[in-house]
């Protein structure tokens, strides 16, 4: 079970990151963004274009390839690449949408079409082969009581980096506290002197960059697909609501907590043989602890940010 | 120099066919305590709306301090110094009594993301002279037992008082008070309509819509009567009180 503590980490603090832009984007935008995956895969497949020194593999973009671009600036590329791309869809999309008034759960279908519309941009122009970033395989060394690669161990501390400084924007900042004012009341935040539309832009472009962080990620640790952010989107969900909707630091907790739930779970001796139903044992858990815990683990008492 | 503070010239609005804001001129002076009555769908909270930018008018024009502001943006007007509140209160459920007064009164100019990551003396020095203020005004509102509650928790009462303390974290120019005593118990009433007269005694202009008829008389300098949309009378409480226009719209089947 052990063994299985170091994989849970690196999945969960996939995703955590996930999660929590997530949870940044609903609380801010009241969205339940369905096509939170596909920009956690475009952060994987722009990274893997940027990089790649044989070929990306990615149709119609081959006459720029190979770009071979180092690993770390391919990398921080798709992060803000990702970032246009969120901030393009609030204005191109998601602001008319709420201009208009149009209900929340019209926008939760307009998201759900989204997900399949650029999935399938995604198998067209990405092929639907599995992929891999162009790095070196590396052997697992222990640290502390569980094993990983260096490059994992690396991504785990990068996430961890990530969500504090995360904690502290949304805490300290002028930026995080109207975010919080957007969240509790729109038209309140616009009467203190907040330009909330300017603060739900911001929004969506940190949520998207983190979402495609939480990709790039996900990419170095397993692999990439077309669909992998559609994957792992149930997981982020749960994450987000385990550990608080709407929280910030519920969602780091939360998604945390799921992937080491559906990692632990494989060492689980009723198990073994059935290892890809390993996402049940996790959801089912957070089903249980909802039902002890409605809110979430860290839902309402706990302050958010 | 003109004294006028706010002026609103032929400012029309209907939705579908009904006409709920029709007014051909209105002006405000500056340290007036104005009230705006009228009985219900007068277009009084409408007459809000538009003045404070949540709503476009569908002709017409607005001056605040001798600017235009029709068709700009609430958050803009807000910033020149002309606060409103809502009918139903509205607080930051999620921040504390203290945090949304702070948070209200902080500006952006002294609020950057650098001061704040490296907390610099400058920036100390403001955040002290914020709670300061905070706690100042607390005090006066009697609501300071409950700095650290989150304003979810308290009572409709306590949310008016909040709400009225939000507003003055922002030193407004004017304040715009829509329904002040709505649902408050007789006792914080008489409270609330006393801080309201000493705010206006302390030079904070106050243009206020309230449908209790003997508070209003009370403190209000001028008095504006709405009703579908227009203005019907205006003036001194006395002459509003006895305006035959207004006894039959208003105050004559309030009466009966």
């Amino acid at each position: 079970m052990i063994d299985q503590l170091g994989n849970g980490l690196l999945l969960g603090i996939i995703i955590s990151v996930a999660s929590v832009a997530l949870s940044l984007l609903y609380s801010v935008t009241r969205i339940v963004n369905f096509a939170h995956g596909e920009i956690i895969a475009l952060g994987a497949i722009m990274t893997l274009f940027f990089s790649n020194p044989v070929d990306s593999r990615v149709i119609y973009l081959d006459r720029f390839s190979p770009l071979g671009l180092d690993f770390v600036i391919s990398a921080f590329l798709a992060v803000i690449l990702c970032g246009v791309f969120g901030g393009l869809l609030e204005l191109i999309l998601f602001r008319p949408l709420r201009k208009a008034e149009v209900g929340n759960i019209a926008i939760l279908v307009v998201t759900i079409g989204l997900s399949i519309f650029i999935r399938h941009l995604y198998l067209i122009f990405a092929t639907g082969r599995v992929q891999n970033f162009p790095l070196e395989l590396e052997r697992r060394v222990t640290y502390l009581f569980f094993d990983m690669t260096p490059r994992n161990f690396r991504v785990l501390i990068a996430g961890i980096i990530v969500m504090v400084l995360i904690g502290l924007l949304l805490t300290f900042t002028r930026i995080g506290k109207a975010m919080r004012a957007v969240r509790d009341s729109g038209e309140l935040a616009s009467i203190s002197g907040i330009n909330s539309d300017n603060i739900i832009l911001i929004t969506w472009i940190s949520s998207s960059m983190l979402a495609g962080l939480a990709g790039i990620f996900q990419g170095v640790i397993n692999d990439i697909r077309y669909n992998m952010g559609f994957l792992i989107l149930l997981l982020v969900f749960a994450g987000t609501v385990l550990g608080g909707i709407g929280t910030s630091f519920g969602a780091m907790v939360g998604g945390l907590l799921i992937g080491i739930f559906v990692q632990v779970s494989v060492a689980f001796p009723f198990m073994e043989g059935h290892i890809e139903a390993k996402n049940a044992v996790a959801l089912g858990l957070m089903i249980v602890i909802l039902l002890f815990r409605p809110q979430g683990i860290f839902g309402q008492k706990e302050r958010i940010s | 120099m003109s004294n006028k503070l706010l002026e609103v010239k032929n400012l029309k609005k209907t939705f579908g066919g009904l006409k709920a804001v029709d007014v051909e001129h209105l002006s405000f002076n500056k340290n007036e305590l104005t009230s705006v009555i009228g009985p219900n769908g007068a277009g009084k909270t409408t007459f809000f709306d538009l003045v404070s930018g949540f709503q476009q008018g569908d002709t017409g024009e607005i001056y605040f301090k001798n600017k235009k502001i029709t068709k700009t943006q609430p958050y803009k007007i807000s910033r020149l110094g002309l606060i409103r509140t809502f009918q139903l209160t509205k607080v930051f459920d999620r921040m504390t009594v203290l945090e949304n007064l702070m948070f209200s009164g902080s500006s952006i100019k002294n609020d950057s993301f650098f001061q704040s990551i490296l907390n610099t003396s400058s920036s100390k020095k403001y955040e002290s002279d914020l709670e300061e203020r905070a706690f100042e005004i607390m005090q006066d509102l009697n609501i300071e037992k409950m700095s650290e509650s989150y304003a979810r928790e308290l009572s409709g009462g306590q949310k008016k008082l909040l709400e009225l303390g939000r507003s003055l974290m922002k030193n407004p120019d004017l304040l715009l008070l829509d329904e002040p005593l709505a649902g408050v118990n007789p006792k914080l009433a008489e409270d609330l309509l006393e801080k309201i007269k000493n705010l206006s005694d302390q030079g904070i202009t106050i243009l206020m819509v309230e449908h209790n008829i003997e508070a209003v008389m009370k403190i209000s300098e001028r008095v504006v009567v709405l009703a579908e949309g227009k203005v019907i009378a205006e003036g001194t409480p006395q002459t509003v009180r006895s305006n035959d226009k207004v006894i039959e719209a208003y105050l004559g089947t309030a009466h009966e």
